[in-house]
């Protein structure tokens, strides 16, 4: 990932998962298209200016997510419900709400990939891990319990490519994709099995237990900086929030809509 | 709740393979959808909450089948998937509504009918999530109501017997050894236990 | 004097294992000693040293019978090198041991310097592991064995994998770190440069019965008939020295190394026979990420061809193996199979013409039973039912597998696994075998079977590519060698000529008949005739 030395990956990955939860959850509150397209827009520019995104890894990788825009747009906007009829044809109705609605939910939802690219592109999964271990007091058996398993991530991938090729190697040949799907189905699932079961093991036998007092090679802290990221992301939530009340286009998702 | 590292380990390991498996499954839900439309897809939908039941049915634990699916979330996070941070919220709602079956009977049993609830109530939380975040409420009732009874079905059946098939399966490769599931097995078919003791 | 470290008594069976895996194995070891447990492959080394180092019951359940008494902080190096991390780099896995033990942080760096320069692992501390190769990944097990300063070290086949000088290496290492406080026990196969530092040695035979204990000279010559039945491997030169030997013209190790130098010599100078070309590879570049791990290489394989590639830890042999069998894709050049591209060759008829066995058995195996992982190609393939029976049945005798026909795959001991992946190939005619390092952790028994039955597919005219760390074998089997070294095949010819050649190997050491006849050839050379 490109922004593993930016500002943004700077932050302590706890506060920082917590801060675009927690605007994650305040966009699901909003039900208008304008407000979470303009807190879209602010995920970008905070990408941009603190998380080393350019125009090239934009378009890369948010690009891609418009065909998804549209596919949310196009459901609300042809299933929802609504009267003011715009458009009909065949069995599809298209209204005046079903737009708006379409418009609010495919910008909410550009919106949390956005977010949690933020996030991901910028935070290192160790110092993740470390962090909730130290700022959320998540156990140290989960922490590196999660650790030992993500290390099978790459090794599932490239196992199911080498599983794949064991299997044509052995003169199987997959016809259709439900058949390799079923094939190699299990095979994946007693391979994780066994394999967690040996690094349980090996943990274990190099002292590990989860209970006793342990030091850490990493030790992430909250700082400064972190305070000022969430005040400066708040901020700027609450001051687009507000600019767009002023203008008459916030609804909140309980005042039930209107278009 | 005292897990064994053993569990732990095992738990997020499944909780890969079925991510892994999710996302074959995912590259079948595309065509799928624009066969049936998404409404229809909702059929495919059992598969996405298979990690609850199968990780509770093999560990058999208070709190498994909400952490198997809260970590296979956690999993997409740590692989830097954009869809990361809402499938942490997605996947809180799912698990416990797939922990609820277990609770109600008291995570003393363990069959096919409480796995199939189980996948279930997981649809049923995902489908509450769904009301809250994606605008399903604003779906006219009747592709709300049919949305809604096929995600039900597909989760009882995707989810909650799928994943009894594949622990029968991978009981039977005997890969589950040590675990709850097969000691519960010999206990009942009263295999004698060996012992250590110190000198 | 009480124990410090022992079992009493004890039996184990595994779940679902028809029947005991240990039995009443009785074995006391003192505070300091250094044991080495000899046994054929599956007699069950492995799970005894899980029991000594309380793994089962501990953490792997199974049915334990006995008494065990062992202090309280152990160190277990395994067999399997992929299974023991558990973290994501180099510098955060050895920080794991030192944090189970509570070192403070500002000491850590310092200590995980020092335990990556005592397992002369040089790599920066952010190296991914799953990058590394399979030598350098013994080598962080053992600079994490070394963090952990345990009382007791246990040692399951720490070398498998390594290249020879890197064997040589990690022995001298150990023995080196061998305070006399510290005690060790070790399971190996290879017994050059360890045996001659050992306090006692086990044996167990096939069952997992005790034979015999006892100091390293006495076993080997009180058991001598024992442990040639079980199939365990010999020392090639202990409790004989080179000086002994050198010395004196009518031992018996001078006299068997003059006679395969001279075979070895006369099968250099047989013309290579005129044979239509397998396989060739031309201009190959292949490249992980931007490094070239290959750089154009050039050669042909004939059939009937033996040919063995060797190379240092990390070389790019796999690599090339992989390639050859279609699932590397080279950067650049061309692979051609019977003159035909691999790339235009289908999948199906490409794996009818070419087997391949992975350095890591655990990849071969797609089936949930011994039996049926055998039968799988022939299954694929349509065969005979009782024809395909009879020929399974043939090679899991063959190859000692017959009691687990109907084990998982997965159950099986490690050396079990490497033959079962191995036997996987040999079901039907392919006209060329890959095989990567096909006789790791295996016991002599097994060893020899195993080569034999790839001498006869090569007398049926398959070329047999494989690689392999064991320069004896080398020497014995190959017709040809390619050495792999700075991404190039540095030598491509006789086994003789690279052997008996002045140039440096990094990595290898040469069968110890070579290193004899280099060793009176610049005797000779600081002492000529006429001159003493
Ligand atoms: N978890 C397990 N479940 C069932 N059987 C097992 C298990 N582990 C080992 N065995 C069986 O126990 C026997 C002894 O295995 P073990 O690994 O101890 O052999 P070993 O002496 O170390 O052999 P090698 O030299 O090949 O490594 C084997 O036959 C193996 O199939
Ligand atoms: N998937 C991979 N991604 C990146 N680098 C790799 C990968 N696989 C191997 N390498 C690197 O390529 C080089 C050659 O690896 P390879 O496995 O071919 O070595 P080898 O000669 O077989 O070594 P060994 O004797 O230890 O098995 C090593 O430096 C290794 O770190
Ligand atoms: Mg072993
Ligand atoms: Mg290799």
């Amino acid at each position: 990932m490109n922004g593993t030395s930016t500002r943004l990956a700077r932050v302590n990955p706890a506060v920082k998962l917590t801060a675009h939860l927690v605007v994650m959850l305040f966009l699901m509150m909003i039900a208008d298209p304008v407000t979470s397209a303009l807190l879209w827009i602010l995920s970008i520019v905070i990408g941009v200016l603190l998380g080393g995104w350019n125009i090239q890894y934009i378009i890369k990788r948010i690009v891609p997510y418009f065909a998804f825009f549209l596919l949310v747009f196009w459901m609300l906007a042809a299933f929802g419900k609504g009267e003011h009829i715009v458009w009909e044809f065949a069995w599809f109705r298209i209204t005046e709400e079903g737009i708006y609605n379409g418009l609010t939910i495919a910008f909410r939802m550009l919106g949390f990939v956005t977010y949690g690219l933020l996030f991901t592109s910028t935070t290192d999964t160790t110092q993740l891990v470390m962090s909730m271990i130290h700022q959320y007091r998540l156990s140290p058996k989960w922490g590196y319990g999660l650790l030992a398993g993500l290390r099978f991530i790459p090794l599932f991938q490239s196992e199911l490519a080498q599983m794949k090729a064991a299997h044509k190697i052995r003169g199987f040949h997959a016809q259709g994709k439900l058949k390799s799907f079923a094939r190699y189905t299990l095979p994946l699932f007693t391979q994780g099995i066994r394999k967690a079961e040996r690094v349980a093991v090996a943990m274990e036998a190099r002292g590990f237990d989860g209970a006793k007092p342990r030091t850490y090679y990493h030790v992430p802290t909250i700082r400064g900086m972190d305070w000022m990221y969430c005040i400066l992301l708040f901020t700027a939530v609450l001051g687009l929030t507000a600019l767009s009340f002023s203008f008459g286009w916030l609804h909140w998702a309980w005042t039930g809509n209107s278009a | 709740m005292n897990w064994k590292m053993r569990e732990v380990v095992l738990t997020v390991a499944l909780s890969i393979a079925c991510g892994v498996l999710y996302l074959g499954w995912s590259t079948l839900w595309l065509p799928v959808s624009a066969l049936v439309g998404p409404v229809g897809a909702e059929v495919m939908f059992g598969v996405w909450v298979l990690a609850s039941p199968l990780i509770a049915f093999i560990i058999r634990k208070p709190g498994a089948a909400l952490i198997a699916e809260v970590s296979a979330a956690a999993v997409e996070v740590f692989t830097g998937s954009h869809f990361g941070l809402s499938s942490l919220l997605i996947g809180f709602c799912q698990g416990l509504g797939a922990e609820m079956a277990f609770f109600l009977f008291r995570y003393k049993k363990y069959s096919l009918s409480t796995l199939m609830l189980s996948g279930a109530l997981a649809a049923v939380g995902s489908m509450a999530y769904s009301l809250l975040a994606n605008g399903f409420g604003y779906f006219t009732p009747g592709v709300l109501g049919a949305t809604f009874a096929l995600r039900i079905i597909s989760g009882a059946i995707l989810g909650g017997l799928l994943a009894k098939l594949i622990a029968e399966s991978l009981a039977k490769t005997g890969t589950l050894q040590q675990y709850e599931i097969m000691r519960q097995r010999r206990e009942q078919q009263g295999d004698t236990y060996g012992s250590v003791s110190g000198m | 004097m009480a124990p410090y470290l022992a079992c009493n008594d004890v039996s184990v069976r595994f779940y679902g294992a028809p029947s005991l895996t240990l039995r009443n194995v009785t074995i006391s070891v003192q505070k300091g000693e250094k044991v080495l447990l000899l046994g054929p492959s599956g007699c069950g080394k492995s799970t005894l040293l899980s029991v000594l180092s309380g793994i089962i019951p501990g953490t792997i359940e199974a049915e334990v019978t006995g008494d065990i008494i062992r202090p309280a902080s152990v160190g277990v190096m395994f067999q399997d090198p992929d299974a023991q991390f558990c973290m994501l780099t180099v510098g955060d896995e050895i920080a794991f041991s030192l944090e189970n033990r509570a070192i403070p942080r500002n000491e850590m760096d310092a200590r995980i310097d020092a335990a990556m320069r005592q397992a002369n692992l040089f790599v920066p501390k952010d190296t991914l592991i799953e990058t590394l190769s399979g030598g350098m990944k013994q080598r962080l097990a053992l600079a994490c064995l070394l963090a952990l300063e345990a009382d007791v070290l246990f040692l399951d086949e720490p070398t498998a994998q390594l290249d020879p000088q890197g064997r040589q290496d990690v022995f001298y290492l150990l023995k080196s770190i061998a305070a006399s406080d510290m005690t060790m026990v070790f399971v190996e196969h290879v017994l050059d440069g360890l045996i001659d530092w050992m306090d006692r040695v086990i044996l167990l035979d096939a069952t997992g019965n005790l034979i015999g204990e006892g100091a390293p000279q006495d076993v080997l010559r009180r058991y001598s008939k024992e442990i040639e039945a079980a199939g365990i491997w010999r020392p090639r030169l202990f409790p004989h020295t080179m000086d002994e030997v050198s010395a004196d013209s009518s031992h018996t190790l001078q006299i068997t190394w003059r006679d395969s130098l001279k075979q070895s010599e006369k099968r250099a100078q047989t013309p290579r026979q005129e044979k239509p070309d397998i396989c060739n590879v031309r201009d190959l570049t292949i490249s992980y990420g931007k490094t070239n791990v290959l750089e154009q290489i050039s050669f042909d394989i004939k059939k009937g061809e033996w040919i063995a590639i060797v190379g240092e830890n990390g070389a790019g042999k796999s690599t090339l193996l992989k390639a050859l069998a279609g699932l590397e894709k080279g950067r650049r050049g061309d692979i051609y199979i019977q003159d035909r591209p691999i790339r235009k060759w289908p999948a199906t008829k490409l794996y009818e013409q070419v087997g391949f066995v992975f350095q890591n058995p655990e990849l071969q195996f797609v089936t949930d039973r011994v039996y049926d992982e055998v039968a799988f190609g022939g299954r694929i393939r349509k065969f005979d039912e009782s024809v395909l029976s009879e020929k399974t049945h043939r090679l899991l005798q063959e190859f000692s597998l017959d009691a687990h026909r109907d084990a998982h795959p997965f159950t099986l001991s490690q050396g079990q696994k490497r033959r079962l992946s191995v036997a996987t190939m040999l079901l039907f005619e392919q006209k060329l075998l890959l095989l990567d390092e096909p006789t790791f952790g295996q016991d002599e028994a097994t060893s020899n079977q195993l080569l034999a039955r790839l001498m006869q597919r090569k007398k049926q005219g398959t070329a047999i590519v494989m690689v392999t760390h064991d320069m004896d074998i080398v020497d014995q089997y190959a017709d040809r060698v390619l050495w792999v070294s700075d991404g190039t095949i540095r030598f491509d010819g006789a086994p003789y000529h690279l052997f008996s050649s002045e140039e440096e190997i990094p990595g290898l050491i040469r069968p110890l008949s070579y290193e004899w006849e280099r060793r009176m050839r610049n005797e000779r050379y600081q002492h000529p005739i006429g001159t003493r």
